[in-house]
């Protein structure tokens, strides 16, 4: 029996419209999986990036921890063990034999010596970690620092601080020693005169910007970060904490600093 | 000539007739089933359903070519009822490979829905020896939602695996594209076969060609093991 013609028109519309389907059906898969697999594969390299990243910070961490040991017990030795060394000699001298003149002066220099030997062993105590931080919290730890930081450098800090309350004892540790790497940053390399910094608490976050007057950060610098904003990273990363630069050429260097704070528990 | 029995007759027309397109399409069904049959074991219960499902679509094509060519018999009836048996399995499957919290419900009453629906059609519109294309119709917008579901829940989630590694992506790719694709010819097929019976024999042809495409992602599908 003869197809009608319409029918065999129709069977064509129907073959071709599935045709087009599938073909559009399989566009669709491929687009799909092509587009999952550059997905998964930017994951996986932005991971990698990001694991790299703690490497990097956990290096720059131990290397700041060797290094501060590598001070102490420079100080140590230089310091106070040479100085010990030299009260022993001191006590040694003294001897019944001694007139009473030579005996005096003896005992007082031995007296000095120990006095200065004190004096040091407090001073590298204080390195190791600030009683006033303990005792007293973090702006005052901050105050006591800027006030031997302008007897002792050249140098003008003026802080501008609003903390309503104290803060976790490790948060507040964290921030000493990122505000303590700033300055010492600043000393060494800034060629500053003044330095400014503005500590604020506002809804459970610390904020601080920092800033100095001296030569900002070279374009060399900028790209591989030191050792000590390294530091600076890793103690912000403990704390979920976020850290900006704004830095010209000769048109000194600013830091703006936020973290989160722990709940501090009496 | 030989005289031979109306058996080996019958045996020799169907050997014959394997080698037609239709049939390869039909045979096609075997290769995920022997893959599956050997791998099962190691299968979570998604490809074991899976596995199941081409299990029944195997025997119903074993038993359409044996009331067709051998009892000379309508075998449209064992069609309508893998038509039931897959709107069920389909269902349970992506009630395990979607988002439980979200799906569970919303599956369980679609599979009530599709069950009533397919029986309604059955007893008031078209009966078992017709082509339940109203049932096949709706069977497949189902599944084409369930398989563009799946592929958004995949992105979404933004899973670690290759997708080539993920074994229900190739079946829920395998579901869209024969749905796709097939969906027109159904739709359109009483429209023509009430005018003229033998209306549409090109695009069976093209549907049996995609009924392979649909056996090969199966195939993959049980190839692959689920990811750890």
């Amino acid at each position: 029996m003869e197809i009608p013609t319409e029918i065999k028109t129709i069977n064509d519309l129907i073959f071709f419209g599935m045709l087009l389907m599938l073909i559009l059906g399989l566009v669709i898969v491929s687009i799909f999986f092509h587009y999952q697999k550059r997905v998964i594969q930017q994951q996986r390299i932005s991971l990698q990036q990001e694991n790299e990243h703690q490497k990097q910070l956990l290096r720059a961490s131990i290397l700041g921890q060797e290094r501060e040991r590598n001070r102490l017990g420079k100080d140590m030795h230089d310091e106070v063990g040479a100085l010990l060394t030299t009260t022993r000699l001191y006590f040694e001298h003294l001897s019944l034999n001694l007139d009473s003149h030579s005996f005096t002066e003896t005992k007082k220099k031995a007296i000095e010596l120990l006095d200065l030997t004190v004096s040091s062993v407090r001073s590298v105590s204080h390195d190791l970690r600030p009683v006033i931080l303990n005792q007293m919290g973090l702006v005052h730890a901050l105050e006591s620092t800027i006030e031997y930081l302008e007897h002792s450098k050249e140098i003008k800090v003026v802080f501008d601080h609003h903390v309503p309350h104290e803060i976790d004892k490790e948060d507040a540790a964290n921030w000493f020693r990122i505000i303590q790497e700033l300055l010492n940053n600043t000393i060494k390399h800034a060629k500053a005169k003044c330095i400014f910094m503005h500590l604020v608490m506002a809804k459970n976050t610390l904020f601080l910007t920092y800033r100095d007057d001296g030569i900002g950060l070279g374009k060399a610098f900028q790209q591989n970060r030191g050792l000590g904003l390294q530091n600076i990273e890793s103690r912000l990363s403990l704390m979920n904490g976020h850290l900006e630069i704004v830095s010209k050429q000769n048109q000194g260097l600013e830091f703006q600093i936020q973290s989160k704070l722990k709940p501090k528990f009496p | 000539m030989f005289y031979l029995s109306p058996r080996l007759y019958t045996l020799g027309k169907v050997t014959f007739e394997l080698i037609h397109f239709i049939r390869i399409s039909q045979a096609s069904v075997c290769i995920p089933f022997l893959i599956g049959w050997i791998r099962y074991r190691n299968f979570p219960a998604e490809q074991r359903l899976l596995h199941w499902l081409i299990g029944f679509g195997t025997l119903t094509e074993v038993l359409a070519i044996v009331l067709h060519q051998v009892m000379q018999v309508p075998n449209i009836p064992v069609y309508n009822l893998f038509a039931l048996v897959q709107i069920v399995l389909v269902n349970r499957i992506y009630a395990r490979i979607l988002n439980q919290a979200v799906w569970w419900l919303w599956l369980n009453i679609l599979l009530f829905t599709s069950i009533v629906f397919f029986l309604g059609n059955l007893y008031f519109a078209q009966p078992i020896n017709e082509l339940n294309t109203h049932s096949i119709i709706f069977g497949m917008v189902i599944h084409l939602f369930l398989a563009a579901r799946h592929f958004i829940e995949n992105f979404r989630d933004k899973n670690e695996n290759q997708p080539e590694v993920q074994s229900m992506l190739w079946f829920s790719a395998g579901i869209l594209i024969y749905s796709c694709s097939s969906l027109l010819l159904f739709l359109a097929y009483d429209q023509i076969t009430n005018h003229f019976q033998e209306g549409i024999f090109t695009p069976w042809g093209l549907n049996a060609l995609m009924f392979i495409l649909l056996n090969s992602f199966y195939a993959i599908n049980q190839w692959k093991s689920l990811p750890k």
